[in-house]
Order: C-alpha cells, then structure tokens, then sequence
C-alpha cells in the first residue's frame, strides 16, 4: 500500500517534472529572435501634445496623417514631415539593439542625436511604436504612436 | 483535501468581506477652514500660502500620507527644483511634504492615473481660462495615525517659487487636499476638498500670460517655438465684436523671421480657416514652421494675426482694436 503511493507520487513528479521542463524548453527566447526589427514604412496611428489628441483635429490643420517615416537596416526616410524628433532623413541607433529601451535618430549633417524613449506596445495584434520628444520648446512633450502601413 | 479548501475558502470570504468593510468605511474627511495667499508678487520671488485645515476621523484608526496639489502654470515647473517647500504643524506634530514620484498610482484612481492626472482629471483647470496648467503633487514625507473621533488640526505652510519663467502673469492658484489611500474620489468633495485663491498678479517681462479673465483669443501651449504645434481659440461671444454671429472665420497673419523677413499670409483657404470647436468657440492649430512656409535655415520669431471674414473686409485685433494680435515664439 505504501509502496503503491511511493510509486504513484514518484510517477507524478516525473510527470510534472516532464510537464515543466517542455514548457521551460519553449519559454527559451531564440538567440535570432532578436534585434526587434522596425525595417518597415510606419504612420501615425494616434498623436498628442502634452497629453491633449492632436489626430481628433481636421488633418488639414495637422497633416499628421500624411506623416511617414522608413526604417531600412539603420537608416531612416521621412516623407511629409510634422513636428518631428528631426527634420531630415537620417540615421537611427537602439541603445541596446537586444531589448531596445531608447531610440536615437541623427539626422543626415547633424553631429546630435535626437532621443526618445522606444516602446512597442501591441494593438490588436499588431506592433505600434510609441515615441516621446519635444521639438520645440522641452516643456512641450508629444508622443507619437507608429503603426506599419504594410 | 475538500473539507480544508472549503474551509479556506470561507477564510477567504471573511478576509474579503472584511477588507471590503476596512476600504469602506476607510473615510478621513477634511476641511480647508481657511486659504491665506498672496495676491501679488514679483517674478521669482518665493510666496508663502497658508491652509488651515481639520481633518476628522469618525473610526479608524487610520494610518495615512497628507497629499497636497498645487495647480499653477505648467511653466512655473513647481515639481522641478525644489521650487515649493511645504511643512505642516498642529495637532499632529510638525512634518514636511515631499514631491510624488509620477509612477504612483494615485488613490482612488480607476484607470492607474498617476497624482498629477487623476486631479488634473477631477479638477481640470478650476476657474481659469487657459489649459497651459498643470496639477503637481506631494505628500508627507511619513504617514501620520489617527484613533476613533478625532479631529487634529493643522497649518500647511506652502512656499512656492511664483513666475520662474519671468513671465508677466495672472492666475488663479488651485489647492487640494487628500489622504493617499482614499484619494480622489468622483463625488465626495469631502474626503478631497479643493480651494482656488483669487487672481495672483506676478510681474514680470512681456505680454502678460492671463489665465484670470477670459479674452478674445487664446494660445495652446501658451510658450511654443515655431516647430511646435501652435493652437489659437477664439472667443466670437465674449464681446460686440464686426465678426459677431459670423461662422465662417480665418486668420490673417504674418510672420517675422530671426533674418529679418515678413511673411504674409492672408488668404482665405483651407489653410487659414478656423474650425467652430463650440457655439462661437473657435480654433485653429498650426505648424508654424510649414504655415509660413519657412525654409530650413530660417526662424519665425514672432507673428501678428486677425481673425477676418471669409471676404477679408472685417477683421478683428487685440482687445477688440485695430492692433493686430501677437505671439512670439519663445519658451521663457
């Protein structure tokens, strides 16, 4: 009787031990899974200054619906610009290119790098990027939110 | 097995109940008796407020952090720099305030706003007239205890750095009063009364910033650079103006750059045109930089505007004269 209990207890901590150990082997991040890429066309899904929404107001007042930005491989276009991070194409550097926390885009002729705190919130599934900056006065701070077009 | 989760799950009931019955009846009102402050200054001096208050304990015993909010001009930066220094002392000793971190939840808080926006939330901008305000919280630097029936009093002594930005300016300073666990409710004005002192004139340079009275039109952001975007509201109700009961309204500007250029535009377009927000409430919001069309090497220092009708032949200056109305694009 207490052999049989002994058994069954032994054989459910293999099991569970099994049960674990598939699960943990799948929590594992792949090694190549890895530098977050943003190569892609990206808008503007919502926009505000100082907390107040900005895409609420008529697009001819804010163009900020014709706005878009290409990320390709380090480098960044921008088509239509608004009130931005930079003015002019350039070049874009994560701080940490694993786990991304800061963005840095340095526009073309420019020695200063312009930062933003670099989030990737999910909406219905798909990867937003949310920016913060202050293009003109530093008391003024707006947040962008980037969807893809493609 | 089943007996013991039964009887932890009872456990659990009676815990919950009872931490409900605790949140509850958790109530800690307070009184502003008195506001003293203030109603001139200089820019940059350091005033001194003086809120009296009670604050009554019906149960308890309750252990609690005093939250104070201050409403002021975003651009007075009062969380920044040590610029307000609140003690406290009465009944329950003496003690100082310190400012809340932004990444606390906020008391009473349903959507995990932070202080600074659950009473900008509760409190909006009182009875000023221009939203380039915000709320800055503090608290005790400890929680302070209190037994059944109670009633302490206390003086909060509020010193606060007016008009860092040098800015000519007339506001009407908020206050508000909790505890950190009750917080901010939606109705109860008790647990969370809120007081705003009359019109505070603080001297300074330039075009006075006038949250205190209304006027025919308003910036937002009150301090902007020709990159920001730049919102103008305009008031067609608040006097006889030659636009009265108009809708179709625009703006006429021009814009004078740092190398010495004058950009008109004042055409009645798309570009120009002032949407009705409310009855007579108008806006417009703008880019600066791409209105005037500027070219990269160029900065707009300031603009003058009307606001006109759609044939251009009536048009409307500041306080309602002939003088157009100004903005310059600076941030102090």
């Amino acid at each position: 009787m207490v052999n049989k209990n002994i058994l069954a207890a032994l054989g459910m901590v293999i099991y569970l031990l099994s049960v674990v150990a598939c699960k943990t082997d799948k929590l594992v991040p792949e090694a190549t899974e890895s530098n977050k890429s943003i190569n892609g066309t990206w808008v503007i899904a919502s926009a505000t200054q100082n907390g107040l929404e900005l895409m609420n107001l008529p697009n001819g007042m804010t163009h900020l619906a014709d706005f878009k930005i290409t990320f390709t491989d380090g480098k960044y276009t921008i088509e239509n610009p608004v009130p931005f991070m930079v003015a002019t194409n350039g070049q874009y550097k994560f701080n940490d290119p694993q786990y991304p926390f800061d963005i840095s885009l340095t526009a073309d002729g420019s020695q200063t790098p312009v930062k933003s705190t670099f989030l990737t919130p999910t909406v219905n599934g798909d990867k937003r990027i949310t920016l913060t900056f202050s293009p003109g006065c530093d008391k003024n701070l707006y947040k962008y939110t980037l969807k893809r077009t493609n | 097995m089943i007996k013991r989760l039964r009887s932890s799950r009872k456990k659990l009931l009676r815990n919950f109940t009872l931490g409900m019955l605790i949140l509850l009846l958790s109530n800690c009102e307070f009184f502003i008796n008195s506001l003293d402050q203030p109603l001139s200054a200089n820019a940059g001096d350091v005033i001194t407020a003086k809120l009296d208050m009670n604050f009554q304990t019906n149960l308890g015993p309750y252990t609690a952090r005093i939250v104070i909010g201050i409403l002021a001009p975003r651009a007075w930066k009062l969380g920044q720099n040590q610029n307000v220094k609140i003690t406290y002392s009465g009944d329950k000793g003496t003690g100082t305030f310190v400012p809340i971190p932004s990444n606390v939840v906020a008391g009473g808080a349903k959507n995990g706003e932070n202080w600074a926006t659950r009473m900008k939330n509760r409190f909006g901008i009182g009875p000023n007239y221009l939203d380039d305000m915000e709320w800055v919280p503090f608290w005790t630097t400890s929680a302070i205890s209190t037994v059944p029936n109670e009633n302490p009093h206390a003086v909060f002594n509020i010193q606060m750095k007016v008009g860092v930005d040098g800015a000519n300016t007339s506001v009407k300073l908020g206050y508000v009063v909790c505890n950190d666990n009750d917080g901010i409710g939606d109705t109860d004005i008790t647990l969370s009364p809120v007081k705003f002192a009359d019109c505070l004139e603080v001297k300074g340079t330039g075009d006075l910033v006038d949250f205190c009275n209304p006027s025919l039109t308003t910036l937002n952001p009150t301090r902007a650079l020709d990159n920001d975007y730049q919102a103008i509201s305009y008031n067609n109700a608040l006097v006889d103006t030659k636009l009265k009961g108009i809708h179709d309204l625009y703006i006429c500007a021009t814009g004078h750059t740092s190398d010495g250029k004058s950009i008109g535009i004042c055409s009645q377009t798309d570009d120009t045109k002032l949407m009705e927000t409310n009855p007579n409430q108008f806006q417009i919001t703008f880019w600066p930089r791409k209105f005037f069309n500027l070219t990269a090497g160029q900065t707009l220092t300031d603009m003058d505007y009307y606001i006109t009708n759609k044939a251009g032949t009536a048009r409307v200056g500041y306080g309602n004269t002939d003088v157009p109305f100004k903005i310059k694009f600076v941030c102090e």
